[in-house]
């Protein structure tokens, strides 16, 4: 290093004090020899100091209270945020069944269902119930695969659309 | 228990007071990133607002993995992207062109010394830095006025170490070489 003058980055790296001892030790010779290099460190020390000196940038003096009266008041955003949820929940129940009703027969499942409600043997009915209701599809499982695709798709909106926007401060 | 965990507790107990010795104390280092970041914009303080009052938000989530600062800055600094990418400012431009050796302009008239001294000189400066791509002007700021490491760095902005070491290295050099191309010392002794 001593015969070579040092570059730009060795400077930089010199005076953030990240060169190892004998890289130091050998740029600290070049530079008590080298007028190019001498010039070349004043020039980046002076602006190091401009840069450390720099006065920043103000707010205004009440910042920190405006910021408190932006606040939510106590609980607001958790019980919009429920608000939010349980309304969707709701909506997403009423479609559900709006498109079920309209689509698949479930007068099978409705005689089914009579059976198993006055029966004092639950265990039985509910059995007579699922054989039931797997007759009245008649192998049509139209409606369990509609079923998987609602939860596939409220789960793929919620983890690309809702979820993000607050993954993406978390560190 | 540190004074970050203690200050964090008192705001998830609903200490409003507590929340605003956070904003006193950080309101420095977001204003930097704003500042630094969004140029020239009367939203400037209102992007500092929000900042807060994601911190705000998320505090409960915050699992000190890193420091408060670097949380706290990083949450500026998404922030800041994020109002870049609304209004369609792009946030690295190309530098090759403007990359050029310091021997080519080592015989200019003005030095940086001569240059940064007195108020005049701090103008010039900011004004210079204000002219380079975002992500550099962002890494000056965080490594000199606000004495963040490389690795403090890397984590706000979710860079590489050698990524930001290289963009500061960049960065210096390129506002070194435009303080010396543009001014001369009659510009600089009012």
């Amino acid at each position: 290093m001593p015969l070579k003058h040092l570059t730009d980055e060795e400077i930089q790296d010199y005076l953030d004090g990240n060169l190892s001892q004998q890289k130091t030790l050998l740029a600290e010779r070049h530079l008590e020899t080298c007028p190019l290099c001498q010039e070349t460190l004043k020039q980046y020390q002076s602006l190091y100091v401009g840069l450390k000196n720099d006065k920043g940038f103000d707010l205004s003096k009440s910042f920190a209270k405006s910021v408190i009266k932006r606040l939510p008041a106590e609980g607001e955003a958790e019980s919009r945020f429920n608000f939010v949820n349980i309304f969707l929940t709701i909506l997403g129940i009423i479609i559900t069944a709006g498109v079920t009703l309209y689509y698949v027969d479930l007068r099978p499942l409705v005689k089914a269902f009579s059976h198993v409600l006055p029966g004092p043997e639950l265990g039985s009915g509910l059995v007579a119930f699922i054989k039931n209701l797997l007759v009245g599809l008649n192998g049509n499982i139209g409606f369990l695969i509609f079923a998987l695709l609602t939860l596939v798709i409220i789960g793929a909106l919620d983890h690309f659309v809702f979820q993000p926007k607050y993954r993406r401060i978390s560190l | 228990m540190t004074d970050d965990k203690l200050l964090i507790n008192k705001i998830l107990a609903g200490n409003k007071k507590a929340f605003q010795s956070l904003v006193e104390e950080y309101q420095r280092l977001v204003s930097h990133i704003v500042f630094r970041m969004v140029s020239y914009s009367v939203d400037r303080e209102d992007i500092c607002q929000d900042v807060f009052l994601k911190v705000y938000q998320n505090l409960g989530g915050f699992k000190f993995e890193s420091k408060l600062s670097t949380w706290i800055a990083k949450i500026a600094y998404n922030t800041c992207i994020s109002y870049l990418e609304k209004k369609r400012i792009p946030l690295f431009d190309d530098l090759s062109s403007k990359n050029k050796s310091l021997e080519s302009i080592s015989d200019c008239s003005i030095r940086p010394d001569e240059i940064v001294e007195g108020r005049e000189i701090s103008f010039l400066l900011q004004t210079e830095i204000e002219k380079m791509p975002v992500r550099f002007r962002t890494i000056l700021t965080l490594y000199h006025l606000d004495q963040m490491s490389y690795n403090q760095i890397g984590q706000t902005m979710g860079l590489p170490q050698g990524t930001v070491k290289s963009y500061l290295f960049r960065a210096r050099r390129l506002l070194k070489e435009n303080l010396m191309a543009k001014y001369q010392p009659e510009d600089l002794c009012h």
